[in-house]
């Protein structure tokens, strides 16, 4: 048995909210003695009391300046107008910079063309000349310096409160506001500022650094206060000449400036940290075992496994888990399970904040827990590959293809003239184009089902024994993630390397993998081979995961009713001078539900944005239970607005986290039903709440208290609220797990048959129409290929599209229903 | 033959976008020159007053102006200015007859001089200390590297300057606290005189830069990117070279073009503390004897400078970061 010690250091944030603390207390310390000194000074800030720069002690507790005055008085004296002038300063700016910055980036288009252009020539011009330009226009003294630090501090706030805003406003639930009709005023106070302030407050602490410099470098120019005056940059300035006969007469205001400005860093820095220091964690000091081959050549053997939280909860608990070479596991669970963990625990590797407490790891036959890095690097050179999950972040920006899969060839110590071969190789292993101008390209040129086909040349390009992929599938469309799995299961028919496939969608799992683990709370719950664990789910875990993407019967076509709740006709919308819809007619009668779906690109979110009127630059005509509807959203009645009600994508940022759930959900109903009172509001939202399954007691809780789905119902909620005809949906389950996204699919068709509101559903999933039902309409390059309705269209595809979509869908075998319906 | 295509629809596109930030540039540069004259122009007294005050009367005050042409109204005096300084003409100083672009000459090399050997200093450390630091973060050394660039950045460059001044000037002697050079000689011939200068503009810019480099290394190694690479065994020093540096890198790009426009376009504080005669103390004089051609020379070639970095550090950034070209 390896004995294993992990070490893991005290939590870091304890220690940093208690140097946040103190530095705050310090700041509030100096502040308050720079207001209150002149209060306290013994002595007037001009008094002469003694010879120049005499000594310590008498009336001068601290010595004389250069005039003889008492340096304690003048000092005492000398902070106030400082961080008074500074505080000034940073206000006014911030005042002028958040309107002009705000407004900018609300508006957007020439106005904040014009606003940047100013702010550069501004930015142009040198701190000290826009300084003494300034002083000459306003005299020297407190006034014109104040004036100047607030030009200086006034561009640079512009852009930062603007580029904040701009962020701000990209969050879906601030398009869930706007397209309900709220006023500009409301959004920037309620949706953006909220969740800008801490950004911001750390922005103002670094610009109040700022506001000192400019501010005590003035005086000690000269610029600022004027003697008698005492000032602590000034008197630096006055006392330079004395350094030798009084050092303390520059030492104290210089501690004093230091104390100040360390603190506010410091603050700044504690409060809000710029990036987290993940520290690469846990040593383990453990004595390899003798890494003698074991018998029986498993790629993988991990036996007794576990993990643990710094917190001491248990990640992983004593997992066991064997790969034979050329097999593909598929190691599949809800998110928290320790799926992750598992699969990089397999190649030595464990995340920072946990650590090994039991266990081995045999990659190769090779132990890899307790090897030092080095050896470590090496083991993984020989044995090991891994292809993260998101295409985006999975390949270094600046490295090109051949240079990236090159890194791994040389980490095996190939020789370099022996490289492009191998590196053609690789590329052709991962079904990439091996020519030169492929090999050539950066990661930006490159689709994201290339990217992570890059990665996986690269994982491949050693001809590694195990190979691991942390759900190289979910962040493609389906048509991508597809050819993706076709793929691995031909480089298994090549006797490719064991690999360790960690997936949270069993259908895709189910078309490549021999044998699959069902991982919950840290244990291996149930595992064999794929068909068995589908057919027979023993767990209560499997059974969810298989139930989830298990289509039950297709939905029966819903009963046509005469008069269409929404009609859309002849919309053509443009982006610039692109256009991006052409020509499109929708019809959607009231309890029924329409499914626009289509590849990535095609124009769905375009057109959910002509539909609120987030994006206005279309014509065409739009009828809500038969009345006209302007294009923009700023153009529509209230009444109007009330009918189409939003239930935006991502249950991360569909909720704004700073207002609890029922004030949330509150919220429309203020706006649509003002003749309700507050107890009739909470009685309300209560209702609202328990109509989508959740209860009462969730109205005080913030999002971040809630799971994915449940904020996806409290989204739902909240568009219910309003009282709408037809609720858009854009995508609304595809960030949540099977088992989830099944459940709120299922209460959106409750809601439909209940309510009798019409549904328009977004989505690149064509499971969400096979469940939902109704019609479907099938959009692709700006246009409408097919309509129907969703069993025809989906059995029968007239569009190459639409058949191209469908052989897409992974499909479970026997004796799992097929997905698609047949009539 | 894929490639060709693509590279002809390119160029024009690049071209297109150089022109318009050259335009943008100039446009700048433009609004900058009018808004300083404005200020200049518009605060009470001028030129006239400011040589003459206390030592002559209304008449010859009077005289004087009509001498400078300050009795013109202002925005023929701006177009004026404008109109010569298209031509490369720049005008002569109203306080003592020099020709602005003479004066502007020599204290620019100066400046240029200062600002060039701190910026060769600054680059390598920079990025080399934030990277040692990022790579260690959280251990001891990384502490270390943190609190003292913390404390750098809180304090003023006249304060860093004063102290260095207290103790290698006045403590050690081994520098001389006043760097002004001998007449007729340039500070090329005595680079002792730059020490100090140097190390003042060095302590606040380079702590920040460390802390640049060191948050975009942290940010770098957490990536994914990495986590391939090191989990498919590349050793540790290939890791760092080819994915973390370049990474942490790009972002700094611009930050270091705005220092480099900071330090070579006149410091005042140093020149002003070791009497260094550079941009910013002539500028600072000519704007208190309201000497307008002088400021408005300096201010054209600082603001010009810091413009003319500015796009040269956003092409940079373009090359380095193809993605972000593409995000435009």
């Amino acid at each position: 048995m390896t004995t294993v010690r992990a070490t893991v250091r005290a939590a870091v944030p304890k220690r940093r909210r208690l140097r946040a603390w103190a530095a705050g207390g310090v700041l509030a310390a100096t502040v308050l003695l720079a207001l209150a000194g002149p209060a306290l000074a013994p002595h007037g800030p001009g008094e002469v009391l003694d010879l120049p720069y005499g000594p310590a002690g008498g009336a001068a507790p601290l010595g004389t300046d250069h005039l003889g005055a008492d340096l304690l008085s003048r000092f005492l004296h000398g902070g106030r107008s400082l961080v008074l002038l500074s505080l000034g300063a940073l206000g006014a700016a911030y005042l002028g910079g958040a309107v002009v910055g705000m407004t900018a980036a609300l508006r957007g288009g020439r106005l904040d063309a014009w606003v940047l252009r100013g702010a550069d020539v501004l930015l142009s011009l040198p701190a000290f000349l826009l300084l003494s330009v300034t002083v000459v226009a306003t005299g020297r003294g407190s006034l014109g310096v104040g004036a100047a630090a607030a030009v200086v501090l006034f561009p640079e706030i512009i852009r930062v409160v603007r580029a904040c805003t701009l962020q701000a406003l990209q969050h879906d639930y601030v398009e869930a506001s706007l397209a309900r009709g709220e006023r500009t005023w409301y959004v920037l106070v309620r949706e953006v500022l909220p969740n800008a302030a801490p950004v911001l407050t750390a922005d103002a602490g670094v610009r109040f650094v700022g506001a000192v410099f400019i501010v005590s470098t003035a005086s000690f120019l000269g610029y600022g206060a004027q003697p008698p005056d005492a000032d602590w940059g000034l008197m630096i300035l006055e006392n330079r000449d004395g350094l030798s006969l009084q050092p303390l007469a520059v030492a104290v205001p210089a501690a004093a400036l230091l104390v100040l400005l360390l603190t506010v860093n410091l603050l700044v820095d504690s409060a809000f940290p710029g990036v987290a220091v993940r520290r690469r964690a846990v040593q383990l000091a453990a004595e390899p075992e003798p890494t003698a081959p074991e018998s029986g050549d498993s790629a993988l053997s991990v036996r007794e496994l576990t993990v643990r939280a710094e917190s001491g909860s248990t990640v992983l608990d004593r997992v066991d888990l064997d790969l034979a070479p050329g097999r593909i596991l598929a190691l599949v669970g809800a998110s928290g399970s320790g799926k992750t963990t598992l699969a990089l625990a397999a190649l030595g590797e464990v995340r920072p904040g946990l650590a090994v407490a039991g266990g081995t790891v045999r990659l190769a036959g090779q132990s890899v827990l307790g090897l030092r890095e080095r050896a470590l690097r090496a083991l993984r050179g020989r044995h090991a590959g891994y292809v993260p999950q998101d295409p985006r972040t999975s390949l270094a920006p600046t490295l090109r293809v051949a240079d990236l899969v090159g890194e791994f060839l040389r980490a095996r110590a190939v020789p370099r003239s022996d490289r492009p071969e191998l590196v053609a190789a690789a590329l052709r292993l991962a079904r990439l184009p091996d020519d030169p101008a492929f090999r050539r390209r950066l990661p930006h040129q490159l689709s994201g089902g290339q990217r992570q086909r890059v990665a996986l040349a690269a994982a491949l390009a050693h001809r590694p024994d195990l190979l691991v992929l942390d759900e190289p599938t979910s962040a493609l469309d389906p048509a991508t993630a597809a050819g993706l799995l076709a793929d691995l299961r031909q480089l298994r028919a090549d006797g490719g390397p064991a690999i360790l496939l960690v997936a949270h969608d069993l259908a895709q799992v189910a078309e490549v993998a021999d044998e699959v683990a069902v991982l919950a709370d840290g244990r291996i719950v149930e595992r064999g081979p794929v068909a068995e664990v589908l057919a027979r789910p023993a767990s209560a875990a499997g059974r969810r995961l298989v139930e989830a993407v298990r289509v039950t019967a297709a939905p029966k076509a819903l009963p046509r009713v005469a008069e269409p709740v929404l009609e859309l006709a002849g919309l053509t919308a443009r982006r610039g001078r692109a256009i991006v819809l052409d020509g499109i007619d929708l019809v959607v009668a009231p309890g029924d539900c329409l499914s626009v779906v289509g590849p990535s690109g095609g124009g769905k979110t375009t057109l959910l944005r002509c539909l609120t009127g987030l994006h206005g630059d279309w014509s065409g005509e739009l009828r809500l239970a038969g009345a006209a509807v302007p294009p923009a959203v700023r153009d529509r009645s209230r009444a109007q607005l009330r009918r189409l009600q939003l239930v935006p994508q991502d249950p991360q940022d569909s909720l704004n986290p700073r207002h609890p759930v029922g004030a949330a959900v509150a919220r429309p109903l203020r706006l649509h039903r003002p003749d309700l009172g507050p107890a009739d509001v909470r009685a309300e939202v209560h209702r609202l709440l328990d109509r989508v399954g959740l209860s009462g007691e969730h109205a005080e809780r913030l999002p971040a208290g809630l799971s994915g789905g449940q904020r996806q119902r409290v989204a739902l909620a909240r568009a219910l609220a309003a009282g709408p005809d037809v609720l858009l949906c854009d995508e609304a389950t595809s960030a949540l797990d099977p088992p989830t996204a099944a459940t709120v699919l299922a209460l959106l068709d409750e809601l439909r048959r209940e309510l009798d509101v019409a549904l328009v559903v977004v989505t690149h999933d064509l499971t969400v129409p096979a469940r939902l039902g109704g019609r479907i309409a099938v959009l692709a390059d700006g246009t409408v290929r097919e309509t129907g309705e969703v069993a025809d269209v989906l059995a029968h595809p007239a569009d190459p599209v639409t058949a191209q979509l469908l052989t897409a869908v992974p499909a479970l075998p026997e004796p799992a229903p097929t997905r698609t319906p047949h009539p | 033959m894929r490639g060709v295509p693509r590279l002809v629809r390119g160029v024009p596109r690049l071209l297109r976008r150089a022109l318009r930030a050259s335009a943008g540039a100039v446009g700048t540069l433009l609004a900058a020159s009018a808004l300083v004259f404005a200020t200049t122009a518009l605060a009470p007294g001028d030129a006239a007053t400011a040589r003459l005050a206390g030592r002559a009367g209304p008449e010859q005050i009077a005289v004087l102006r009509h001498q400078l042409g300050l009795d013109d109204p202002p925005w023929t005096r701006y177009l004026h200015w404008l109109w010569h300084a298209l031509h490369g003409d720049l005008g002569t100083s109203y306080a003592n007859g020099t020709p602005v672009s003479q004066l502007v000459a020599e204290r620019a090399g100066n400046s240029l001089l200062l600002g060039a050997v701190t910026a060769l200093l600054l680059v390598p450390l920079g990025v080399g200390l934030g990277l040692w630091a990022g790579l260690r973060a959280g251990r001891a050394a990384d502490r270390v590297v943190s609190l003292g660039t913390l404390t750098l950045v809180s304090l003023p460059e006249f304060v860093v300057g004063t102290l260095l001044v207290l103790l290698f000037a006045v403590g050690l002697g081994w520098l001389p606290a006043v760097s002004v050079p001998a007449a007729g000689q340039s500070p090329f011939t005595q680079p002792e005189l730059l020490v100090l200068p140097v190390l003042t503009l060095l302590s606040v810019s380079l702590a920040q830069n460390v802390r640049l480099v060191r948050s975009g290394v942290i940010e770098a190694a957490g990536s994914d990117a990495v986590l391939a690479a090191r989990l498919g065994g590349v050793p540790e020093h290939r890791v760092v070279l080819r994915w973390i540096l370049p990474a942490a890198v790009v972002p700094a790009v611009p930050v270091l073009a705005r220092y480099l426009a900071y330090l070579l376009g006149g410091t005042l504080v140093a020149e002003s503390l070791f009497g260094y005669p550079g941009l910013a103390t002539a500028l600072v004089n000519a704007t208190a004897s309201r000497d307008t051609p002088v400021v408005l020379g300096i201010a054209l070639l600082v603001a010009g400078l810091t413009v003319t970095l500015n796009l040269a550090a956003d092409a940079l950034a373009a090359l380095l970061n193809p993605a972000a070209r593409r995000a435009h």
